[in-house]
């Protein structure tokens, strides 16, 4: 898939995104992106898109936000999950669920061999 | 902070582009720059040359003046829409306070030092050295200076703090601000402030919203410690030292009125000859009552009314007459001079009938003062038996200056 087409399909989904990767622990900024890239097998979140993301879902009450010192470099601000971003999490999973299972049962393939190749 | 110019640059124009109270806009910058400095240091591990380096962390962001409304967006909230309202009020209040204070204490300031020096030389060379009405120039201009200022002032200082509330770039605030700060001001400009206003001096009251605007759109005009409260405190500190010393040292008042008013040879038959002719000066049919004349206030924007009653001499002096009235006559251009009535006029302002009732007659008649005209000729008039119209009662005048917004001014331009 080409980056242009790849990144088209990554809009809409940058919170789902973000919110999953923080559900076990905090994470910055930085190691957000590496984490989505590394689970991703090639997602590539725009760093310009996080950023604004990360601090539109503190403002909202999805995610908490504390600096804390580097070691040795500057410090970095620390994003972790609230309540009510679990419950959003949880939200939007169920929501991209049932995209998927929709757009695969008009351009072909089963919801429940596609809902397998995304637990692959 | 990572070092590096590129970095440095990126990152003072994304603070500079970003919309944000100063708190929120350190911590923005701050959560960039580390993520900048661990992206460079992890190219620079995998042996990308550190200006390479910083070059791709930065091309990741992209550009700063998109990352910084973005980021603004993300902050942003309905209730800050009321939070740049307020915003709006506050500054807008404050600096109005510091304007109007702050102009107002320099045009006196000049005003003073201009009164006492011209009282000084009139000591040497005479009372009639610029001896004229300076009223409009004192209650016209100088609101219409203070209010140019002020308007400027609040034009240039209101965008940055409302940007900043309304988590909003300048230039997205700077149309809204024109718009309604421009209403507001065409409103004040024409209808808050009643001056005896001249045409030039009602036009620059009334060009409020363009030195307004002039304030949002070239703020660098005036330089930014105007009008600070140093600068304030400083103008409020000279106006006494020097009122004070120059008060003391020629021991002269301020009076910025005109010199005295010459009377000229008194001839009413010649002076309000195109009325018509007097019947008769000595015994005139209709003797007007001392309390004919009207009260006060003797200014304002109109319209106005003028009575008259009075007693006619005897039961038959009016049988052969018709038509009798009262007629306003425009007075001359100015402070009055010599006859209390336009040399050019050549139709009365205004007329009413005079009621007759036994030998009392009465009548009302009412008018728009002119702004430039301060007296006015009132005239009782009937038409004879060959058809002239002739002056009844002794000539009467009425001092009437006009005073009001600009707006009323305009409204009796149209007039």
């Amino acid at each position: 898939m080409s980056p242009l087409r790849r990144s088209q399909l990554l809009k809409g989904t940058t919170e789902l995104l973000i919110l999953s990767v923080l559900e076990d622990q905090p994470h910055h900024g930085y190691e957000i992106v590496q984490l989505i890239r590394d689970r991703g097998a090639g997602l590539a979140l725009s760093e310009g898109a996080l950023y604004p993301a990360l601090h539109r879902l503190e403002a909202r009450g999805a995610l908490s936000g504390s600096w804390q010192a580097g070691s040795g470099g500057p410090r970095r601000r620390y994003y972790s999950l609230t309540e009510h971003g679990r419950g959003l999490l949880a939200d939007a999973r169920h929501e991209w669920d049932q995209f998927v299972a929709e757009v695969g049962s008009v351009a072909g393939g089963s919801p429940a061999a596609l809902t397998e190749a995304r637990g692959a | 902070m990572p070092d590096g110019t590129l970095v440095d640059i990126y990152l003072a124009r994304l603070a500079s582009a970003l919309p944000l109270p100063e708190t929120e806009r350190s911590a923005a910058v701050e959560e960039i720059a580390a993520y900048l400095a661990d992206a460079t240091a992890a190219l620079v591990e995998r042996g990308v040359p550190q200006d390479a380096a910083q070059r791709q962390a930065l091309e990741r962001l992209g550009a700063p003046e998109r990352l910084a409304g973005d980021l603004a967006a993300a902050h942003r909230q309905p209730r800050h829409l009321l939070e740049a309202a307020g915003t709006a009020l506050t500054v807008t209040l404050g600096t109005a306070f510091r304007g109007v204070v702050g102009a107002g204490a320099l045009i006196l300031l000049v005003s003073l030092i201009f009164g006492l020096a011209l009282a000084a030389v009139r000591k040497v060379v005479g009372p009639q050295l610029l001896a004229m009405d300076w009223s409009p120039l004192l209650d016209g201009l100088l609101p219409a200076l203070v209010g140019a200022v002020t308007a400027y002032a609040v034009g240039r200082a209101v965008v940055s703090p409302v940007s900043l509330a309304a988590r909003r770039a300048p230039e997205q605030v700077r149309p809204v601000a024109l718009l309604v700060g421009g209403v507001l001001m065409t409103l004040i400009g024409l209808t808050a402030i009643e001056a005896h206003w001249t045409a030039p001096t009602a036009l620059l009251m009334a060009a409020l919203p363009v030195w307004f605007a002039l304030g949002i759109l070239r703020p660098d005009l005036v330089p930014p410690w105007f009008p600070g409260s140093r600068w304030m405190a400083t103008v409020v500190l000279g106006l006494l030292v020097v009122g004070l010393g120059m008060t003391l040292a020629l021991g002269a008042s301020v009076s910025p009125s005109g010199g005295g008013v010459e009377s000229v040879a008194y001839d009413p038959e010649k002076e309000y000859a195109q009325i018509g002719p007097f019947v008769s000066l000595e015994h005139p049919p209709i003797a007007l009552d001392g309390e004919s004349s009207s009260a006060g206030p003797f200014e304002g924007p109109g319209p106005v009314t003028f009575e008259r009653i009075g007693t006619i001499s005897s039961s038959t002096a009016l049988d052969d007459w018709t038509d009798l009235r009262l007629e306003v006559w425009q007075g001359p251009v100015g402070e009055p001079n010599g006859p209390v009535i336009d040399q050019t006029a050549t139709e009365p302002l205004a007329t009413a009938p005079l009621v007759v009732d036994g030998r009392r007659v009465s009548g009302e008649v009412t008018f728009g003062p002119l702004p430039d005209r301060w007296v006015y000729y009132v005239a009782v008039t009937g038409l004879d038996a060959n058809g002239e119209r002739r002056q009844l009662a002794w000539p009467s005048a009425e001092f009437w200056r006009w005073r009001g917004t600009p707006l009323q001014l305009i409204l009796a331009a149209l007039r």
